[in-house]
């Protein structure tokens, strides 16, 4: 069973909730689950099949975080022949956080920001549950 | 510059997020979407690859400029990919070396005004195309 999460974000670019679960990534991989036990899955480069982003899908647990219903880091990773594992939805965590992400600027948030916080900790969670169940331990 | 009609620039930066040149593509784009919001029309590249049906009308119905951060070069993978035509192509390290601008030390996580620097250089070298494109455009409807 994989001992690593791959964290693959939809990356879009039109939303705050794009932004917010890209910046989300960022704070999970580099500080909550950490470089040895997850990465970060491209969209483009997947797309592209650089092979390390096509390994990644193949060989980790994949976490999908999905800015918006159209669920395009799941499309992607469908087509690329890979399984996503859980799905983090920005919109649905936000909403339960109580946080409104309107007003937010799309062009960036820093990670210590609340909206940020919260997907990032739902998506370690969620990372933390499938490594229980398949990682060494 | 105005438009008389419909008709824009779709911009497509490879929006990544492993490398930090990706997120100097990402805020080229932000700033390439300010500086002309009449003119542009963002794809974003997640919605390319999610197969988003208004993306990827938006991304044939204009004239479509990549911006590549890597060497991969995926935005331009994924406007092949979907069978779309490359009015222009621009890759981050010409703009730096162009520039002669560096963003070692910078953050993917957020720029600095250093990576802020070459986010703005290649959002110019996009605009010079847009303002061409658009040009060309007004200039063939008269």
């Amino acid at each position: 069973m994989p001992e690593r999460v791959c964290i693959q974000p939809c990356l879009g670019i039109e939303s705050v909730e794009s932004t917010i679960g890209r910046q989300a990534c960022y704070l999970a991989h580099e500080q909550l689950l950490g470089p040895e036990r997850s990465d970060l899955g491209c969209a483009p480069a997947l797309y592209a099949e650089v092979q390390e982003d096509i390994d990644l899908i193949r060989n980790d647990h994949v976490v999908a975080v999905e800015s918006c219903d159209r669920r395009c880091a799941n499309v992607l990773v469908a087509e690329k022949g890979g399984e996503v594992h859980a799905t983090v939805m920005v919109a649905e965590v936000l909403a339960k956080a109580g946080i409104d992400a309107k007003g937010l600027p799309r062009e960036h948030l820093p990670l210590d920001h609340p909206a940020v916080k919260a997907v990032a900790e739902e998506i370690a969670r969620v990372s933390e549950e499938l490594l229980g169940k398949g990682g060494a331990g | 510059m105005s438009n008389t009609h419909d008709f824009r620039v779709a911009v497509l930066g490879c929006s990544g997020i492993g490398r930090l040149v990706s997120t100097v593509v990402r805020q080229a784009v932000y700033l390439i979407a300010q500086d002309r919001p009449d003119e542009v029309a963002v794809v974003s590249s997640g919605s390319l690859t999610g197969n988003v049906p208004e993306a990827l009308e938006k991304a044939r119905k204009y004239p479509l400029i990549v911006i590549d951060g890597c060497r991969p070069r995926c935005a331009t993978a994924i406007a092949a990919g979907k069978g779309l035509e490359i009015a222009a192509a621009i890759w981050v390290a010409e703009v730096a070396a162009k520039h002669k601008l560096s963003i070692a030390g910078d953050k993917r996580t957020g720029l600095s005004e250093k990576g802020m620097a070459l986010a703005r250089a290649v959002a110019d070298e996009a605009i010079s195309r847009i303002d061409l494109i658009v040009a060309e455009e007004a200039m063939s409807t008269l």
